[in-house]
């Protein structure tokens, strides 16, 4: 389990904490690496956890940091959210090379964070975990009907559809006309 | 006074397609089956996500209110959607699912709901498997709504029970207007001079009445037959597909075979064929035919083309012809 704390914006991160990592001591000292979401809380994670990721895992396995390059240079990921990362890093770590349950009960049931925590999972790219959120985002509509699906997932009328369309297309004309007199603009 | 807190929305078209796909591939098959309802864009999304099943299975019973869907799922689900036509309530079981009530959330006009939902399901999930079964002879123009969306199937059965007879009429309609890999034809037929030269199949099995198919050229016709199953061929029609295998091309024929009350003398089926002992084992004879019986008569024949060996065990009421390459001599 890997613990955090508030991290700042410049470019030396506050020294983070660390959880103890596993149960059984590993036979090579492990790697590790931090990373750091909107909130700039930076979080240290073993690079077995982090083998879950197979964005961060291509970004490391040619980096050769040692402890203290690393520690000095967190992965930013300025477009997740700080406790959505931290969900991230937890189950990374929890599944720390552990065979994945076919189920995973631990995941937020509250829509707005399974919808971060989808997109979040999806850019990290964790396969296992995205699957059980993609599951778990298709179980909030099971056994619904089909207005009700429409009202939990927003799901357009083919008027709307059409609607927003048009409005996309005369906004997209609008733009290319002021483009056009501004360009003539400058000519003059 | 503070306002209560708003439910919070969840935008699925906010992710981007890859995902989306995800989510509705992870949906139950009704509920993805709703979603494809709510809008042209829905049912786009639905299409797009390649939503995988099993089999879907267009029934048409003996009783026209049983008529029915079936859909078996990847994830084990196995749904049954009522097609009775408007001039018969349904009869349902409680898992049972109301076809004309699924219809009614399509958007899109039709003058028979069945037709409506059937070409709704066939364009936007994918079935590894569709098939049909014919449980009755289909009188009704109404019943024929299948025909208009689909006529190539994987598997059609034909199957009447209780004394049932079909009409050659019939029969020719319905092998004219499908064409599938798989025929399962167990019917009664009286007319005794009619003919059917069927073709292009690659599974094919006939019981009640056998005069009807034509089995003159009959492996020239369906060169890509794998295997087939004839229940009271006469012994002299069994001996002329033995020697089309052995005087024709190279194919995939993996086994013939034939059944009957009356038996199968050898003189019969191997007249005018040259037969080799069998080298194989009783052990080897019972796993290449999972009956095998010791006093029956088990010869080698070879095909001219390429020297193939295939196996022919006659045994009281069957005879049964297994296609054998070098590998499997070897395997066995």
């Amino acid at each position: 389990m890997s613990s955090t704390e508030q991290g700042t914006s410049s470019a030396a991160p506050a020294e983070p904490t660390t959880a103890p990592e596993s149960a059984a001591a590993p036979e090579v000292p492990e790697s590790f690496y931090y990373v750091h979401g909107k909130d700039k809380v930076v979080h240290k994670v073993s690079a077995g956890a982090l083998q879950h990721s197979a964005l961060i895992h291509g970004m490391i396995s040619n980096l050769g940091y040692t402890e203290e390059q690393a520690k000095a240079n967190p992965f930013p990921f300025e477009n997740i959210d700080g406790d959505i990362l931290q969900m991230v890093v937890d189950w990374c770590n929890q599944h720390k090379g552990k065979p994945t349950p076919p189920e995973d009960t631990n995941l937020p049931k509250q829509k707005e964070k399974l919808f971060d925590l989808v997109l979040a999972v999806n850019y990290l790219e964790i396969k296992e975990l995205l699957t059980y959120c993609c599951k778990q985002v298709a179980m909030m509509v099971k056994g619904k009907s089909p207005e009700e699906i429409r009202e939990i997932w927003m799901i357009p009328t083919d008027a709307e559809d059409e609607a927003a369309e048009k409005e996309a297309k005369k906004r997209a004309g609008k733009e290319a006309a002021g483009e056009t007199a501004a360009a003539a603009g400058d000519a003059k | 006074m503070n306002e209560p807190p708003r439910d919070p929305k969840f935008g699925l078209l906010k992710y981007p397609f890859e995902l989306r796909e995800q989510v509705i591939r992870n949906m139950e098959f009704i509920d993805a089956f709703y979603f494809s309802t709510l809008s042209k864009r829905s049912k786009q999304m639905v299409r797009s996500a390649r939503y995988q099943t099993i089999r879907i299975t267009f029934r048409f019973e003996k009783d026209c209110s049983m008529d029915k869907i079936e859909i078996e799922t990847i994830k084990g689900e196995r749904l049954k959607i009522s097609l009775s036509d408007f001039k018969n309530s349904p009869k349902r079981d409680p898992y049972t699912l109301d076809g004309l009530e699924l219809a009614s959330f399509i958007k899109e006009q039709s003058e028979d709901y069945r037709k409506k939902l059937c070409a709704h399901l066939l364009s936007i999930f994918h079935f590894n498997s569709t098939e049909v079964h014919m449980g009755r002879n289909i009188k009704h123009l109404d019943d024929l709504y299948l025909w208009k969306i689909r006529k190539q199937f994987d598997s059609v059965d034909l199957i009447v029970n209780d004394g049932l007879h079909i009409t050659p009429e019939y029969l020719k309609f319905v092998l004219n207007t499908t064409k599938a890999k798989k025929y399962f034809m167990y019917f009664k037929m009286d007319d005794l001079n009619f003919k059917y030269q069927l073709k292009d199949c690659e599974y094919l099995d006939v019981g009640g009445s056998i005069q009807w198919l034509d089995t003159y050229d009959f492996l020239k016709r369906n060169p890509q037959i794998i295997c087939f199953t004839l229940d009271d061929l006469p012994g002299k029609q069994v001996n002329n597909l033995l020697k089309q295998w052995i005087n024709g091309q190279v194919n995939g024929l993996e086994s013939m075979e034939f059944f009957n009350s009356v038996g199968y003398p050898d003189d019969v089926i191997f007249d005018g064929i040259l037969t080799m002992e069998t080298k194989l084992t009783e052990e080897q004879a019972n796993d290449l035919f999972g009956v095998w019986d010791n006093d029956g008569t088990t010869v080698n024949i070879q095909r001219k083309i390429d020297g193939q060996f295939a196996t022919v065990h006659i045994s009281h009421d069957v005879c049964l012809v297994h296609m054998r390459k070098e590998k499997d001599l070897f395997e066995l």
